[in-house]
């Protein structure tokens, strides 16, 4: 293990270790899950390339990238060439098929072997439907994940004309895209945010904050890629768990920029059979989101960061009672003017419900 | 036993030569899964120096805690021996082979090398030094071992070809320590490796720039230390 009593290194500048360390943001995002890796990563790069207006693109509308294990021998097989760093090179996209690493920074690249509407099949007759697959297609603006392949389920990203914007509104769209598409129904949500089988029932996972939280920071890892750093920490025994937002600050070096406290408010505890399931009152609701505002407001003060957000996630199978409004809580408020912002995102145990709450698309 | 662990290492034994040939196989192995295979012999060899200099911040012990200096980046003729014997026994496999002639020294053999994944023996032994399904690995340890190199080989990948080939040369510890035409010894024989590591120590010192209780992982400071040398390749 290092020591703490860290010194300068003899020959090396102090400057230059800081400069590089600001440069965190834009790395992979190393601490995901593969797959996520790989789409943080195309994602950047296809949305760089949607920032310079395409560049070197020809009339071509589809691109499709496949994570694989190995990228050289399969490339080979299939007689495509060796590609490098497309974030930092402007070799076309569209109309080429890449074999990539995690990182899809390199890999080997093939023109379009098929129709692109028959590129699944392709892969299929290929026996390349295992892998991680993401087709681009410019036309529409859509990215289109495959994390567990050709044949698994898909979900879509939309590419973003303009780079995100690093405010209290860009975040809160950022916050807000995540809870819809991410959050909103059992359908979408990550696994363990909802006990299985039990949503229906309003029975969350055992630990459904620490869930968002893993989910929430790949997502603004990848909403923010290259601008922001985001990390998060897990300190559940002194009942915190947050989110943290980091940019250069005046000075070049990262600096805390936003931190965001997660509560979950809920109708029961967890369980594996309803009737194992306890209720959980209102009070116990409102003390978690007394706390929530307590430890941000605190948190915010102690890390002199910018923004201080309260993200409260209703679980609550009725969630008719707006717990903000009690007289506790906006005491609380009063006395915490670090924070910013509390939001109150509802999360339902089943698409009839949303529907019936009135959200679309779902 | 691990067949990488370095602590039982005897160089000249058939013991020591089986471990270098299964370094060499998960090296190149992680240099396929980053997509920056084949290897060139002076890619190879720098990407194995490097893993040896950054093996702490990844909390393991390095293979070989010493290098000789040259004008050129590291070069490990016991490694290349056993490379030359892996292309032999068809695990490895090598392109445009040629005699380069060294100003004063002779000559070296350089050529470009992959994994020969039509050896019926590759996947097997693969499987057995970790770098497969995680049930197939003799010793959990060289799983950590090959998560190492795979994340070391994406970081490096992430520069231009050019200058994975010359990121060893301006290490820092390659660099700053020892004399030209003598061993650096950062592991070997040294009592404090922490001092005798410059290359660690800087890899550590980025948390150092990080806010109060902000974190990075092992990860991260290999693909920052990526950037930092990428960052000295072009200042020189």
């Amino acid at each position: 293990m290092p020591p703490n009593d860290r010194q300068s290194i003899s020959g090396v500048s102090d400057e230059e270790i800081a400069d590089t360390t600001a440069l965190l943001p834009t790395l992979p995002n190393i601490q995901a899950q593969p797959v996520d890796r790989f789409i943080q990563a195309v994602r950047s790069i296809v949305e760089k390339r949607a920032w310079k207006q395409w560049p070197n693109e020809g009339p071509e509308d589809v691109a499709v990238f496949l994570m694989v294990d190995h990228p050289r021998p399969i490339g080979e097989h299939h007689g495509a060439q060796p590609f490098t760093d497309p974030i930092a090179t402007t070799d076309p996209l569209f109309g080429h098929l890449f074999f990539a690493n995690r990182d899809a920074s390199n890999g080997r690249v093939m023109p379009m072997p098929t129709h692109p509407r028959a590129v699944l099949e392709w892969l299929d007759e290929n026996n390349l439907s295992s892998f991680p697959v993401i087709i681009v297609y410019r036309g529409t603006g859509l990215i289109i994940t495959r994390p567990s392949g050709a044949n698994g389920l898909s979900s879509h990203i939309a590419i973003r004309n303009t780079p995100p914007v690093v405010d209290l509104a860009g975040l809160h769209t950022a916050l807000e895209h995540f809870h819809l598409n991410h959050l909103l129904t059992p359908t979408c949500c990550p696994k363990g945010l909802w006990q299985t089988g039990l949503a229906g029932r309003y029975i969350p996972g055992p630990r459904p904050e620490a869930t968002i939280q893993s989910q929430l920071t790949i997502a603004l890892s990848s909403w923010f890629h290259g601008i922001l750093r985001a990390e998060s920490e897990d300190r559940t025994n002194i009942g915190r768990i947050d989110v943290r937002l980091l940019q250069p600050g005046p000075t070049g070096s990262l600096a805390y920029w936003a931190i965001m406290e997660l509560k979950v408010i809920k109708s029961f505890t967890n369980a594996t059979v309803p009737a194992a399931a306890s209720s959980v009152s209102p009070q116990a609701n409102e003390n978690a989101i007394i706390d929530g505002i307590c430890q941000a407001h605190a948190y915010c003060e102690n890390r002199k960061a910018e923004i201080s957000l309260l993200e409260v996630y209703d679980l609550r199978s009725d969630k008719s009672v707006n717990l903000l409004v009690s007289q506790r809580v906006q005491y609380t408020i009063s006395t915490c003017p670090a924070i910013t912002s509390i939001n109150v995102r509802h999360i339902f145990g089943s698409a009839n419900d949303a529907r019936a709450a009135g959200h679309v698309g779902v | 036993m691990s067949y990488t662990d370095s602590s039982e290492m005897e160089c000249d034994s058939g013991l020591g030569q089986t471990k270098r040939r299964c370094r060499l196989l998960l090296l190149l192995e992680a240099a396929e899964r980053a997509g920056i295979a084949p290897l060139s012999s002076a890619r190879l060899h720098a990407f194995a120096y490097l893993a040896d200099v950054l093996s702490p911040v990844w909390n393991l012990l390095p293979f070989d805690g010493k290098v000789y200096k040259s004008e050129d980046s590291p070069h490990y003729t016991d490694l290349q021996e056993e490379l030359d014997h892996l292309v032999a026994i068809g695990l490895v496999q090598v392109k445009e082979l040629q005699y380069v002639a060294r100003s004063g020294y002779g000559s070296r053999i350089t050529g470009f090398y992959a994994l020969n994944f039509f050896s019926e023996h590759l996947t097997l032994l693969l499987g057995k030094l970790g770098a497969r399904d995680p049930d197939d690995a003799v010793d959990q340890g060289d799983r950590n071992l090959h998560e190492f190199f795979v994340e070391l080989a994406g970081a490096l990948a992430t520069l231009p070809d050019d200058e994975i080939d010359i990121a060893a040369s301006v290490d820092v510890t390659y660099r700053t320590q020892g004399n030209l035409h003598s061993i650096v010894d950062y592991a070997d024989w040294s009592h404090d490796t922490w001092m005798a590591n410059p290359t660690w120590r800087v890899a550590e010192r980025f948390t150092d720039f990080l806010p109060g209780d902000s974190q990075m992982s092992p990860g991260e400071k290999l693909y920052l230390y990526a950037i930092y040398l990428s960052r000295a390749i072009n200042a020189a």
